[in-house]
């Protein structure tokens, strides 16, 4: 049946408007502080927004106090340490720093404009922020798969990105994820149209800015860098039009200029923030574990983990789905790689195009696993693979209707769809509500 | 044959049929208890441990996600002739803060039901909720039974313990507070972040509408053509 934008258009809105109210159920089940490291960044949002004479410390003991009144403590299953002193690890505010600024910066605006009256109300916009970009980010990530690969896929695999439970939780966390989520929408959507459309030029700047501020607004955005890097790379190989003119090396060259000036500049003007950003640089890619320690054992165990942090484990990681339900999961994500893999052995169609997928999720997961395995060793959260959540999905979506056999295939987008729609709602019901309501 | 089924099944009947068992999940879901409690009655990779004696306490660490933890199912069943008393304990490990022994009991091996369920009835703890428990099964000589486990981690949030060693495996297990379903407790509470429970449920119900509306208006939009079809010509609103 042929597309008709208009309705294409009405069950692209209904589906963010269920997007949306599942993340507002979410917001009303789950009480404050419960999404990873959200203190730290909370403050280094809050702190922006006020006077200068206000000290950073004074917040975060506003903060300490609305976690005691949120039930931090007892959630998290630690004795509460209160009145609390300044103390580090896991039940401190961590030392977090402005040296990825861009959230933060867009966290206080937000905060400028909207005006909360009360700490417990700055926290709540901030949700509602997240729900916003959570929402642009499946918006953008649409537009790129339907760019890529057709409305029907582009649908699909946004309803599957839609109905994600830990993709809401994501949506109301208060941290620079949600902000990274749209960067990746974004680049993916910019790639897209460079792949598939006539017009290249502007959206190969935009592909190159979005990189460079994925890369201001966490240490993960550096592989979206690398993934636009890779995009114009391949944008120079498969077209006849570039070539090398006086004029372009001369624009290459001033803004290479440009760039060096801008560091220097940086450089030289803050210079504590400057070496800070170094440092954490040095840290992240400073390898702590000897490679030959690594196991395959590892890696699977890993890559397990990530698949159960990426469909639902609430809470700081400490309420994961029943293992029934994880298992649904499970194989409808390796059941979907599985097909998607073999698609890429397709010669013809749209499967000739999965490989751009393929190269953003394979972005993150290489990186994720880097850092789990090797550098930081923290747990290899699903959360990380979330800018690149609709390519996920497009592949999880193409890989298993693949799968499907022909005679059948019509009826798989809808009972996929329905499938996750269920354990969606039932993992509210055997996750969210037993711990925090009522 | 392919015609033949999509003239009898249409996909559009297939989305309300979809749809309707979206909604079976969800009226099921609210009929769930409102407090999920810790326990492992995975039926799949079951094992038998060795026989309980005064030489062996099995025991399975657990995280309690409610208050008034009241009791604790567990699964004997015989390795020969019951005999002596098995004596079962509840130890609150929490970190940092530790209570010990906080509920203890003994029970006749012979007067146990085997081959299912069997129960440890104790005073409720008012303040169970997020404590790390574990439940040691012992005996004051030989008992004749063992208990039933399953292999790997299926309740991930504490293992099997054998004389205090942490095993990969989980004591088939039940943990029991006083509740009631989802939809009572929404009905008549609030949510921890505030909200009143049948906010909550009536945005459950419009989830649910939406769901439908989605999965009715994908259909016309999700016959696949298969990826070998080309990619259709792009509309200008992207």
């Amino acid at each position: 049946m042929p597309v008709t934008p208009r309705g294409e258009r009405i069950v692209l809105g209904a589906l963010l408007l269920l997007f949306v109210s599942r993340a507002v159920i979410a917001e009303r089940v789950v009480p404050p502080w419960q999404g990873p490291d959200e203190p730290t960044h909370f403050v280094l949002s809050y702190v922006l927004t006020q006077p200068p004479e206000v000290h950073r410390r004074t917040i975060e003991t506003q903060v300490l106090e609305a976690m005691d009144r949120h039930r931090w403590w007892e959630l998290y299953g630690r004795e509460k340490k209160y009145p609390v002193p300044w103390f580090d690890g896991v039940e401190g505010l961590g030392s977090g720093t402005l040296e990825h600024p861009l959230y933060y910066g867009i966290a206080a605006a937000t905060l400028t404009v909207t005006r909360p009256a009360t700490l417990d109300s700055a926290y709540r916009h901030l949700r509602g922020l997240g729900i916003v970009l959570s929402a642009l980010t499946l918006l953008l990530g649409w537009a790129g798969a339907r760019h890529l690969l057709g409305a029907e896929a582009a649908l699909a695999a946004t309803a599957l990105a839609a109905l994600n439970p830990q993709f809401a939780l994501a949506a109301i966390t208060v941290n620079a994820d949600a902000l990274l989520n749209v960067l990746g929408a974004l680049l993916w959507w910019q790639t897209a149209r460079i792949l598939s459309a006539d017009r290249r030029a502007f959206p190969l700047i935009l592909l190159l800015l979005t990189g460079i501020a994925a890369a201001l607004t966490k240490r993960l955005g550096a592989v979206l860098l690398i993934v636009a890097a890779v995009v114009v790379v391949q944008s120079f190989f498969t077209t006849q039009r570039w070539r090398l003119s006086r004029r372009s090396v001369l624009l290459t060259l001033s803004a290479a200029a440009l760039a060096v000036v801008t560091l220097l500049a940086a450089w030289i003007l803050f210079e504590s923030q400057f070496e800070q950003f170094i440092i954490t640089w040095r840290d992240a890619v400073t390898v702590r574990r000897p490679l030959q320690e690594t196991t395959a054992a590892d890696a699977f165990a890993t890559a397990g983990w990530m698949i159960d942090y990426w469909w639902l484990v609430a809470g700081w990681l400490r309420f994961p789905a029943p293992e029934a339900w994880m298992w649904i999961a499970r194989a409808i994500t390796v059941v979907g790689v599985a097909g998607a893999a073999a698609a890429l052995l397709d010669t013809s169609g749209r499967a000739q195009r999965l490989w751009v997928p393929w190269l953003f999720l394979l972005s993150h997961v290489a990186a994720v696993l880097a850092v789990t395995l090797w550098t930081v060793q923290s747990a290899p959260q699903g959360r990380y693979l979330f800018p690149v959540i609709v390519p996920t999905c497009v592949l999880i979506y193409a890989g298993t209707a693949r799968l499907v056999p022909a005679k059948v295939q019509q009826y798989w987008p809808v009972c996929l769809i329905a499938l996750v729609a269920a354990m969606d709602v039932s993992g509210l019901a055997l996750v969210l509500v037993p711990v925090y309501a009522p | 044959m392919r015609h033949r089924l999509a003239a009898a099944i249409a996909p559009a009947r297939v989305a309300w049929v979809a749809w309707a068992i979206v909604g079976v999940v969800m009226a099921w879901s609210l009929t769930l208890p409102a407090a999920g409690q810790p326990g492992n009655a995975w039926p799949l990779r079951r094992l038998r441990t060795p026989e309980v004696t005064h030489e062996r306490t099995i025991g399975q660490e657990f995280v309690m996600t409610r208050n008034g933890l009241n009791a604790i199912d567990f699964y004997p069943v015989t390795t020969g002739t019951p005999s002596g008393e098995i004596v079962v304990s509840l130890v609150d490990i929490t970190e940092g803060s530790r209570r010990g022994v906080v509920r203890h009991g003994s029970m006749r091996a012979a007067d146990l039901a085997v081959e299912s369920w069997s129960r440890f009835d104790f005073t409720p703890i008012d303040d169970s909720r997020n404590r790390r428990y574990r439940f040691d099964v012992t005996a004051n000589g030989y008992s004749g039974l063992a208990l039933i486990a399953t292999k790997g981690d299926h309740y991930s949030a504490g293992p099997l313990t054998f004389n205090g060693t942490s095993r990969w495996a989980d004591l088939a297990f039940r943990t029991s507070v006083p509740t009631m379903p989802i939809w009572e407790a929404l009905w008549t509470g609030r949510t921890s972040a505030g909200a009143g429970g049948r906010f909550i449920i009536v945005l459950i119900t419009l989830h649910w509408i939406l769901t439908g509306v989605l999965l009715r208006g994908l259909v016309p939009r999700l016959a696949t053509q298969g990826w070998s079809a080309p990619p259709e010509r792009q509309s200008a609103s992207t």
